[in-house]
């Protein structure tokens, strides 16, 4: 496996296309992180995340679509597949409108951040995954068009020249996308934005799982 | 620098990111020069200071391990039967029946009827617009008569084949450039695996084999579908 990870995605896929499975897992684990989180933060279900991710890797598994290495990164063509799978779920859920209250459930069971210190204050780890929670709300109450520039620049923090061959548009457009977004979610967040007076100690989550 | 000009970089500015530093400097005396726009850069630092923490936070997320499971499993079902069916494939263009195949041999058709006859009623020509190619192109109602000239996709949805009865909108195709502004295309109908079915979104059924479906291509000039819509 250790071989397999260090390897191009080029060279992976040539693997996988052989049968290696070494070569499927290390793909896999690369990718699906961003590709999860992109569909989590863009649907706001834990469930749809989970089939996005799947239906993606599926299409690799099933010979590699159309992908073409001369054209792109995995990782766009990957993002691409996952954005349209999104695309139909929002479109067939139309009814939802977001932000759900709940517990921390949809994070509970994935260990800790790998930014987080164990040794960090508790009370400051609370206060970051609340404020978390705080933004995937927001995120998710805008438009499909500003939450996608969002999720992917802010969140994933892709470069915009990538997000523009993901999202098939200019990088003029993923800017100026974006700064529409910032300013929604400024808004959004305004009462997030203001000094408090004192930290609350409760983290909820923004996802729902059902 | 005007306060309006300010307000159009001042999330960049609060990130320093991708700004040119010349505009960054003028903008900086700009913000501590007004108050208002003081206040606004103010805000979108503390703005990108909690995105940070929830791009941080959302690290930890990630797909179950039952989803690699069931990949896995997926993954050896696939390469079983085509241990006993045909021999492995290589990545890249399907030939003769994948997307880019059917594009390809459709190509020089679809290049011909564009520069041939714009206004010929059987080849509807596509000025697409950047925005609107991004984004899905909604499929009409109600069939449409066809027209002899159109400038944007959705015109092009209802001048093509009035007769269709059409399954979807146009998907983009994952990876497909897009279009510039100013580009050209032309609606091309294609028979297509089921199977490809799945990087336009839609739910693959193995149980329904390895049939074909008709679609219609979105291409474009250098013969790269940009879009698919199914047709019934």
């Amino acid at each position: 496996m250790s071989d397999a990870a260090e390897l191009r995605d080029e060279l992976l896929l040539e693997r996988l296309a052989a049968g290696d499975e070494e070569a499927f897992q290390a793909l896999y684990r690369r990718h699906q992180g961003p590709l999860y989180r992109y569909a989590l933060h863009m649907t706001g279900r834990v469930e749809a995340a989970e089939e996005v991710v799947q239906e993606s890797f599926m299409v690799l598994i099933r010979g590699g679509g159309k992908f073409d290495p001369g054209r792109g990164e995995l990782a766009a063509f990957l993002f691409g597949i996952a954005r349209n799978h999104v695309h139909r779920f929002l479109e067939a859920d139309g009814r939802y409108q977001g932000l759900p209250e709940e517990g921390p459930e949809a994070l509970a069971g994935q260990g800790p951040a790998p930014f987080a210190r164990e040794d960090a204050d508790p009370t400051a780890r609370l206060i970051d995954a609340e404020t978390a929670a705080e933004v995937r709300r927001a995120v998710l109450s805008l438009p499909e068009r500003y939450r996608e520039v969002v999720t992917l620049c802010d969140l994933e923090e892709m470069e915009y020249e990538r997000a523009a061959s993901v999202l098939n548009c200019p990088v003029g457009t993923i800017r100026s996308r974006l700064n529409r977004a910032r300013e929604m979610l400024a808004e959004k967040l305004r009462v997030t934005l203001a000094p408090r007076p004192a930290p609350r100690i409760s983290a909820t989550s923004a996802f729902e799982t059902r | 620098m005007k306060c309006r000009e300010f307000a159009g970089v001042v999330h960049e500015l609060a990130r320093r990111e991708q700004l040119d530093p010349a505009i960054a400097a003028i903008a900086r005396a700009h913000a501590e020069a007004c108050p208002h726009c003081g206040c606004q850069l103010a805000e979108a630092e503390r703005l990108a200071a909690i995105v940070q923490t929830a791009s941080a936070e959302s690290r930890r997320l990630a797909a179950p391990p039952r989803i690699e499971r069931e990949l896995l499993g997926a993954f050896r079902r696939e390469h079983a039967s085509r241990r006993t069916t045909r021999a492995p494939r290589r990545f890249g263009w399907r030939p003769a029946f994948g997307w880019a195949g059917a594009a390809a041999a459709l190509a020089l058709l679809a290049f011909t009827l564009l520069h041939r006859a714009p206004d010929h009623r059987s080849s509807p020509v596509v000025r697409a617009s950047a925005e609107a190619a991004a984004t899905s192109v909604p499929a009409p109602r109600q069939a449409a008569p066809a027209r002899n000239s159109v400038t944007t996709p959705a015109q092009a949805v209802q001048a093509a084949s009035p007769e269709t009865n059409l399954a979807s909108e146009f998907v983009p195709v994952p990876y497909s450039g897009g279009f510039a502004p100013g580009d050209s295309a032309v609606i091309v109908r294609v028979q297509v695996p089921r199977t490809s079915l799945a990087e336009l979104g839609y739910p693959v059924d193995e149980t329904q084999g390895s049939g074909v479906v008709q679609a219609d291509l979105l291409v474009g000039e250098d013969g790269w579908p940009r879009a698919v819509r199914i047709v019934r």
